[in-house]
């Protein structure tokens, strides 16, 4: 994590976090072959808001995938602050996603067999931070997130909205550049998700980017800049006054 | 890290009771009957290691060819062995002894009460503590054998007659009126030697009396005898110079040659892997272990589509493939080790059964022995380094997109692979079941088989020479009960051995060895046994020395004429009649060369050196009475020697013993690999049931029946279950025709043998599956639909 900081600040200079050229991604079965993604162009500044929209089947969910490193362009250039990832293996994907970015999922995602607290703690594991400071930084995001009361619960013992909260308090826990959030409000009711997007808004003006993939207007209407994807492609792009937080 | 790792797998199997209980079960099962297995065949191969000497130490045996049958002796002379020391090089030092073959009385004097039967006598040359490293526990190696009347005794001995009491120094009476003080206790020889004893007395007092004495004198006497070689010397080499220097005496046309048999080949023979346990077993073991491991991998990849989602966010949290599949790695650790401690408390549990079963004891200080322990350790190791391996490297290859987004499809989790399990482990057990009906027919087929001889209720009572000298009287008098219907006796008892002689074939060219029974006249008529050429003069009138009955195979064997009465064997015996081939040894041969001296002699002068009562018992006769009453009548005559009988179709059933025990095994490891299967079956139908929730809501909605689904399942399984039947039955066909070679009289592998298992295994599985199925089938369809 230590190498990836300093990679990170040695590139400071540039303030582009994402730079997305002629992206292309295919998939192929026997017969069929599908072009999820065709030509897109996409530059996302650091501390940037980003929403992407469109119907469904449009490539919003394959885009993100690409951004967070989770999968592989078929062709074009994916630049992640100063680093070219397209036709990375997996493992060094894996290396350059550590600590760098956080995911948020529509459907959670927690483990079920770990505790709250122990499903925050789990890419710290992964750094190989020690256990006093993973207990430390826990701590801090759990309360942060007003669940640390929650820390010994298991997951299925939260409601959505509590469980969305350990979901961000896991992808923020390492301090990332970047969170990519995957409908994070799509299994919430209204309450609950204006909760969590003003979660991530507070975030987002701490300094960390965020691109995030929305059917909701009223989601995409927290962000700085709305993309819209059809077939593939971008067709529009307009731009959001930020949106004061609402309660 | 692994803190962690543990930590979930732990509570993984908390939450999953049911599928936890079924891969531990299952595994403990298998990894159980490997321990036994294991424990087993350490068993069978340490046998005699823990001499010393035993690699240098070999046994003596002679081997004499005569025509073209050579007979094996495992004894020298009593001379023999300590002239060898003498003119062979490279023999370092001998030991003979001898073991009496009878039981003998033991009678404690000061005690006179303490009175047994005993049947681990052994005669041997004062060194034995010295040559073989048998523990004392009271004396000096060295010493204990050196007067004629000195006698070491094992502990279990001591106990029993003198229980708490010091026994150095006391006094045993054998053989009549001679007093043995003891003067060492060894501790009870361990359950891998093959050299047993409970008593051991010098050679010397052999020689005080007067039945083996005689022997010894005249050059007969049966000593085994042992050698310890140089360590560099070549035992091929002192073979050879064996027959120099002892083997030049025996002048006739025996040719002899004398064989040196490593001491530590004796329990299992020169070449152990033809032991058909040691070779089946080891097999049999790795078998029901990779059966059990089968069905772990297959559980748990099955559950693996339960588990996907975990490995996704692992790795979207930054977790690489190797941590992942280490974490899976140590999840079945533990399931291992969890399974393991189970599996070694059944095994611990009924090792006394099993090795019971196999007709073996083996002490527990083996079971607990550094080496064994290290044995079940490193089984422990290859299970879990077995069992990880799979599940780890198919559960950290998931996608994380492909799992988070719920596309995985069925292929990723390892369908086919979990199909081609299911078939192997049903095929496995289809052969075993198939194998063990057969086995089961051949074992029935012996027991009813028709051999030409009355086996129903005839006991035999061996008695020696003592009871012989009033044979007449002991007869009539057994006669006499009412129970009795008829009595005759022999020398030897029916099945348990027979004596040879040298026979000449009519052509001349042959000398061949002829099994010969000595009988009285009644044997014939009271067995049953068939004439196919009765002789002209009554049996009655045949009690002269050199009139002979031989049977079918002896007129082919000695290339008689069609019609043999009259012609002379050997110039000497005149044939009197020939019966029907009838089996007088076990049906694993063709019945061979027989023939019968008939002894007609109102004094039982022939009988004097002991000989066999057969006695024909009613058949509503209530046995432990007439046992009872034949007993008190033994004990008239005979006082010496202890009262035994043998039932005449328990002596023949006994000659199966290892079909037997073999037929037990595989019914015991046949029920493990049904049931390994069966909650293999069980397991992977839930999970099925579980992974087509939705299809099968779809369906319902769309209007399919209960039967229709249940059907849907059950089909699936069942096909594979099918399949492993086509594949298993002509492998056990192949096996069990292997087996049978061994017999020259078998049962027919009948198709009905394949259709029963077949269907059993069919039925077994249907009704696994059909629970999981109509479960499944009659869930309302709302409830699966809307979960996601």
């Amino acid at each position: 994590m230590i190498k990836n900081e300093q990679s990170l600040k040695s590139n400071q200079t540039t303030i582009t976090m994402i730079k997305i050229t002629d992206l292309k991604k295919s998939f192929r079965t026997e017969e069929v072959e599908t072009l999820a993604l065709n030509g897109v162009n996409l530059k996302v500044e650091e501390g940037e808001f980003v929403a992407i929209m469109g119907p469904s089947g449009c490539g919003k969910s394959t885009l993100l995938n690409i951004i967070g490193m989770l999968d592989n362009p078929t062709q074009g250039s994916y630049n992640f602050a100063g680093h070219e990832v397209g036709g990375l293996k997996e493992s060094q994907r894996t290396q350059l996603r550590k600590g760098n970015l956080g995911f948020v999922f529509q459907s959670f995602n927690l483990i079920d067999e770990l505790t709250v607290f122990e499903n925050v703690e789990l890419p710290l594991i992964y750094l190989k931070m020690n256990k006093a400071e993973r207990r430390e930084k826990v701590q801090k995001v759990l309360e942060r997130m007003k669940i640390a009361h929650r820390e010994k619960h298991f997951p299925q013992q939260l409601s959505g909205g509590q469980q969305q909260r350990v979901a961000i308090a896991r992808a923020v826990v390492t301090n990332p550049k970047l969170i990519l959030a995957d409908e994070p409000t799509g299994n919430l009711d209204s309450k609950n998700g204006i909760e969590v997007m003003n979660l991530l808004t507070e975030l987002n003006q701490e300094g960390t980017t965020i691109v995030m993939v929305t059917h909701s207007d009223r989601d995409s209407h927290y962000a700085h800049r709305v993309i819209n994807l059809f077939d593939g492609q971008i067709v529009t792009e307009s731009q959001n006054k930020p949106m004061k937080s609402m309660v | 890290m692994i803190k962690n790792y543990l930590k979930i797998a732990w509570r993984g199997l908390i939450r999953n009771k049911g599928y936890s209980s079924i891969n531990i079960v299952g595994l403990s099962m298998g990894l159980a009957a490997c321990m036994l297995i294991v424990l087993y065949v350490g068993h069978e191969l340490s046998y005699d290691k823990f001499h010393g000497n035993a690699d240098n130490i070999y046994q003596a045996e002679t081997e004499m060819t005569f025509g073209k049958d050579p007979i094996y002796i495992p004894y020298l002379d009593y001379s023999e062995g300590p002239k060898s020391k003498i003119s062979v090089a490279g023999i370092e030092e001998y030991l003979r002894y001898q073991k009496i073959s009878e039981n003998v009385l033991v009678t404690n004097t000061e005690t006179p009460s303490l009175k047994f039967s005993e049947d681990n006598i052994l005669f041997a040359d004062p060194n034995f503590f010295e040559f073989f490293s048998f523990n004392l526990t009271n004396g000096n190696k060295r010493e204990v054998l050196i007067n004629p009347n000195s006698m070491v005794i094992s502990e279990r001995i001591a106990t029993k007659y003198f229980a708490d009491a010091d026994p150095i120094g006391k006094s045993l009476q054998l053989f009549g009126n001679m007093l043995f003080t003891i003067t060492g206790v060894a501790e009870n020889p361990p359950s891998n030697s093959s050299i047993h004893f409970d008593f051991i007395m010098p050679i010397s007092s052999m020689l005080r009396i007067e039945k083996y004495k005689e022997d010894i004198e005249q050059g007969y006497s049966n000593f085994t005898t042992l050698f310890l070689l140089d360590e560099l010397a070549d035992p091929k080499m002192v073979e050879a110079s064996l027959l120099n220097s002892i083997g030049k005496n025996s002048g006739d046309d025996l040719q002899k040659k004398y064989l040196l048999k490593p001491l530590r080949s004796l329990h299992l023979g020169e070449d152990w892997a033809k032991n058909k346990y040691i070779r089946i077993f080891p097999l049999v073991a790795l078998l029901i272990l990779i059966l059990a491991l089968v069905n772990y991998a297959s559980l748990s990849t099955a559950r693996s589509t339960t588990r996907s989602k975990e490995v996704g966010v692992r790795k979207v949290m930054g977790a690489p493939r190797k941590a992942i599949a280490q974490q899976f790695y140590f999840e079945s650790a533990l399931y291992t080790v969890i399974s393991f401690v189970f599996g070694y408390f059944l095994c611990l549990t009924t090792q006394s059964k099993f090795f019971e079963l196999l007709g073996v004891e083996v002490d527990k200080a083996f079971i607990y022995s550094p080496e064994m322990l290290l044995s079940l350790l490193l089984l422990l190791l290859l299970t879990i380094f077995l069992a990880a391996a799979y599940p780890a490297i198919l559960l950290s290859s998931f996608k994380p997109i492909v799992v988070l987004q719920g596309k995985m499809s069925k292929q990723q989790g390892g369908v086919a692979l979990r199909k081609f399990f299911t078939v192997f482990q049903f095929s496995i057990s289809v052969v075993l079941i198939i194998c063990a009906l057969v086995m089961d027919r051949q074992l029935d087929f012996f027991r009813h088989a028709d051999t030409g001889v009355d086996r129903e209720n005839i006991v035999m009572l061996p008695f020696s020479g003592n009871l012989g000298k009033h044979f007449g009287a002991f007869q009539e008098e057994v006669s006499s009960l009412s129970e009795i219907v008829e009595t005759t006796s022999g020398i030897l008892p029916l099945y348990k051995g027979h004596n040879m002689m040298s026979a000449q074939s009519d052509t001349g060219d042959e000398m061949i060895f002829l099994p010969t029974l000595t009988i009285n006249k009644d044997f014939i008529s009271m067995m049953g046994l068939d004439w196919a050429i009765p002789p002209k003069d009554s049996i009655a009138q045949m009690g002269n020395k050199s009139a002979v009955i031989i049977n079918q195979a002896a007129v082919a064997r000695l290339s008689l004429k069609d019609n043999p009465i009259h012609q002379k064997i050997n110039d000497r015996y005149e044939i009197q009649g020939v019966l029907k081939d009838f089996n007088y040894s076990s049906l694993h041969h063709k019945i061979g060369a027989l023939s019968l001296f008939v002894k007609n002699d109102p004094s039982y002068a022939w009988l004097e050196q002991g000989g066999v009562l057969y006695a024909k018992v009613g058949p509503k006769t209530n046995i432990p009475t007439i046992l009872d009453e034949l007993k008190i009548i033994y004990q008239k005559y005979e006082n010496e020697q202890p009262f035994e009988y043998y039932f005449l179709d328990d002596v023949f059933d006994s000659q199966y013993k290892a079909e037997d025990r073999l037929a037990k095994i595989f019914g015991a490891f046949t029920g493990f690999a049904i049931l390994i299967a069966v909650m293999g079956l069980f397991g992977l139908a839930t999970f099925t049931a579980l992974q087509r929730r939705k299809e099968i809501g779809i369906r319902k909605v769309l209007g399919a029946s209960v039967e229709n689904v249940a059907t849907l399942l059950s089909k699936d399984f069942l096909k594979l279950v099918l399949l492993a039947i086509c594949i298993a039955s002509p492998f056990a066909y192949w096996f069990m025709d292997k087996w049978m070679e061994n017999f020259a009289y078998k049962a027919p592998i009948s198709w009905w043998i394949f259709v029963l298992a077949g269907v059993g295994t069919l039925a077994v599985a249907l009704a696994t599956i059909g629970f999981q199925s109509i479960k499944t089938a009659t869930t309302n369809p709302i409830k699966s639909l809307r979960t996601e």
